[in-house]
């Protein structure tokens, strides 16, 4: 049974948390197509967090499409992740902008404050 | 489904009776050895004087009398004891019943289970009211046979106080006052000691005021001549005195009936027509007992009513 | 818009103990729909274990309408549980015979393995005296003695304020998982808004007696924004607090028109933030959000 860690101090939505670390054990193979998730309770008992934060996180992870839930039975892993887009052709123009903001002068503060301010701007909060 | 049937338990007893059964254990213990030791003093006391003739109301007008008194001591502290009863009642019922629990917050400990306040208040007032009842008519009927075993002229009188109230209904009548007296100050007060304190004094309160004015509850009967100056030894008698020749009574004066020659001469000599007496005979015992357990029920009721209203207004 | 049922609702509620005495709530109008986690938060004194005890049909308001569960709190006796502040229990009793005081109270709607769970989780025997127990012990028999009566609606009053860090966390847990499994309606209260983050779903704020607050957290966070800037004037926003921040100024905002192009930056408050920002400023107007909000006052009149 895959375990959720919640940071109530991290700033990220609770549901959020639970939606990233359930696509991480996905990513590291901990669920895999066919696995159920733990129930709603079962997370609240172990987590103590809202029983609705739960069901809005599997609902994300459903319309997603990862997760399905059968009524009755539990919620169940459709498919799984990708190890992680490590050597797909835009972490290679993330590495180049990187190697480019270096040349120009930027230390490591500067580059990751302005990554995340693209960031923000381009990914409104909530957005997946 | 996880639901799981407690324990087997006496199907006699469960729910909101058991509860208050279960709360007051120790009262209840305290009760059921007060009823047994008084029965068995009692029986005691009934047992020492079968066969002694000095207790033989047949023996007329009395067979020896070396130190009568001694005889009915016990007769009296038990009287004494079970005159006090309604005022622990009281105590109790004000104290570790009603008070203490709304000065814990279990009595809301209660009201928050499926149980309203009303149906709360009404077991905490009827399973006590069953027992003491119980016992008390039971102690009661029982201080009665061993009073009445005891010769007319010798036994304490039917209308000294403690008698009075052991030998009849009226004491379940006052315990019954107790209990709602104590139910309805432990409301008002909402603490152990308050409500006890409360309950106590508005009990004797009732007791002292009643005891003043028991010979009031019936028309006493009035005597002259004769009968008036030889009373029966079992009647109460509440005055006695003269009538003067100018047709007035005078409280005090007594003229001695022991010597024959000595009464006439004692009303010639004072100018006095005749002697008179103001009394309740001992018929009249069942006449005052009723009108006092009348007015006594009334009271509780009273307080039972007072009770219930006050803890209607108070919660939802 | 499809309404849920509401679990509790208020109408002009107000409270007082005796007359002349000041109220501890006034006017309190709100509404809290079935199926939520609901903090009641306030200061001391705020009327928080008053609303608890009314909406438990403890007491009686002196104004106002009060529904509980659909119907009157007294009616509703059978389908809510309630823990007191102070967690009553009989001292003289064992924690077995006040879970058996528990069963024989509720008949038919007892759920003995429930309330051993949540008593017996941490090493407490059956045949412990109440008297002797410590405080956090206390606080489990008593929320045992809640959820061993299958309730609609809790109303736990303070009820974490006793426990170490561990049962208070097993004990939320069992909550939660009550909360899940039966579609109960919670209600805690608390002086800290920070205690229940995360745990709770609605947000029901009482300040001097009066709603400040009520509705969805997320509805309520994303009512208010944090504006910092230099300009003068927060334009059309409906300020509840501001103060100098260097050589301009912050303010909690009710946005009343665009933010963007705004000259200050725009940040989503935290719920505590925004709980403390109201307390201090007992003049901003109070907000309840549409599923707070009660239908017509006559609708929900008893």
């Amino acid at each position: 049974m895959v375990e959720f860690r919640i940071d109530r101090r991290s700033g990220v939505a609770t549901y959020l948390q639970i939606v990233q670390q359930t696509k991480q054990a996905l990513r590291l193979g901990l669920l895999e197509p066919g696995d159920r998730l733990p129930t709603a309770r079962e997370v609240v008992e172990a987590t103590a967090v809202n029983p609705n934060t739960v069901l809005k996180a599997y609902r994300e992870l459903e319309r997603e499409g990862l997760v399905e839930a059968r009524r009755g039975l539990g919620t169940f892993v459709q498919k799984s992740l990708g190890a992680g887009p490590a050597d797909s052709p835009l972490a290679g123009e993330l590495t180049d902008w990187m190697r480019r903001a270096r040349t120009a002068g930027l230390d490591r503060e500067d580059a990751a404050a302005l990554f995340q301010s693209v960031l923000d701007q381009e990914f409104s909060e909530g957005e997946r | 489904m996880t639901a799981v049937a407690p324990a087997p338990r006496p199907p006699f007893l469960r729910g909101l009776p058991w509860s208050v059964v279960r709360l007051h254990r120790t009262a209840l213990w305290l009760w059921i050895a007060f009823v047994a030791a008084g029965t068995g003093w009692l029986l005691r006391a009934l047992w020492l004087s079968a066969g002694d003739e000095r207790y033989d109301p047949a023996c007329a007008p009395r067979c020896i009398d070396p130190e009568p008194f001694d005889a009915y001591i016990p007769l009296h502290l038990q009287g004494r004891v079970m005159a006090i009863l309604p005022l622990a009642v009281a105590v109790f019922a004000g104290g570790a019943l009603v008070g203490r629990e709304l000065e814990r917050g279990t009595a809301a400990l209660a009201w928050v289970q499926s149980v309203t306040p009303t149906r709360w208040l009404a077991t905490k007032l009827a399973v006590p009211a069953l027992l003491l009842t119980g016992g008390t008519t039971g102690l009661t009927l029982l201080f009665r046979r061993v009073w009445s075993t005891g010769h007319p002229e010798d036994r304490p009188g039917w209308y000294e106080n403690d008698i009075f109230l052991s030998t009849g209904p009226v004491l379940v009548a006052y315990v019954l006052l107790g209990l709602a007296l104590g139910a309805l100050a432990g409301l008002l007060m909402r603490r152990t000691l308050s409500g006890l304190g409360l309950a106590f004094f508005a009990t004797l309160l009732v007791y002292v005021l009643l005891a003043m004015g028991r010979t009031h509850l019936w028309p006493a009967t009035r005597w002259t001549g004769f009968e008036a100056a030889r009373l029966p030894g079992d009647a109460e008698r509440l005055e006695v005195g003269v009538i003067t020749a100018a047709g007035e009574s005078v409280q005090g004066p007594e003229c001695n009936l022991d010597q024959p020659g000595e009464f006439d001469q004692c009303l010639t000599n004072n100018e006095y027509t005749d002697v008179y007496a103001v009394g309740h005979p001992a018929s009249h015992y069942w006449p005052l007992q009723l009108v006092e357990t009348g007015i006594v029920l009334a009271l509780a009721a009273l307080a039972c009513w007072a009770a219930f209203a006050l803890l209607r207004r108070r919660t939802a | 818009m499809n309404r849920q049922e509401a679990a509790v609702e208020a109408a002009g509620l107000g409270m007082r103990y005796a007359w002349g005495r000041d109220h501890v709530l006034r006017d309190c109008t709100f509404r809290l729909p079935a199926g939520r986690i609901c903090a009641l938060v306030g200061p001391n004194g705020a009327g928080k274990s008053t609303l608890l005890a009314l909406a438990a049909g403890l007491l009686r308001p002196t104004e106002g309408q009060l529904r509980v569960c659909g119907t009157t709190p007294g009616a509703a006796r059978t389908r809510l549980a309630y823990v007191a502040q102070d967690k009553p229990l009989h001292p003289q009793l064992t924690v077995a015979a006040t879970l058996r005081l528990g069963a024989e109270l509720n008949p038919g709607r007892w759920d003995q393995d429930a309330a051993e769970r949540v008593a017996f989780g941490s090493g407490l025997t059956p045949g412990a005296r109440v008297r002797a127990l410590s405080g956090g012990q206390r606080t489990r028999v008593a929320l045992a003695l809640a959820l061993g009566k299958r309730a609609e609606l809790l109303l736990l009053d303070e009820p974490m304020a006793d426990l170490d860090p561990l049962s208070r966390h097993e004990l939320t847990g069992a909550l939660m998982a009550t909360a899940a499994e039966h579609g109960t309606t919670v209600v805690i209260s608390s002086h800290v808004v920070a205690e229940l983050d995360g745990v709770c779903d609605h947000l029901l704020l009482l300040g001097q007696g009066r709603v400040r607050l009520a509705g969805d957290t997320d509805d309520l966070l994303a009512a208010h924004r944090l504006l910092t800037g230099t300009g003068a004037d927060f334009g059309p926003h409906t300020v509840v607090e501001e103060h100098p921040n260097g050589r301009g100024r912050t303010a909690l905002v009710r946005p009343g028109g665009a933010l963007e192009g705004g000259d200050w930056l725009v940040e989503e408050p935290t719920l505590e933030e925004l709980v403390l920002a109201h307390l201090r400023n007992p003049g901003a107007p109070a907000l309840l959000t549409a599923d707070a909000t009660p239908a017509r006052r006559e609708e929900i009149a008893v």
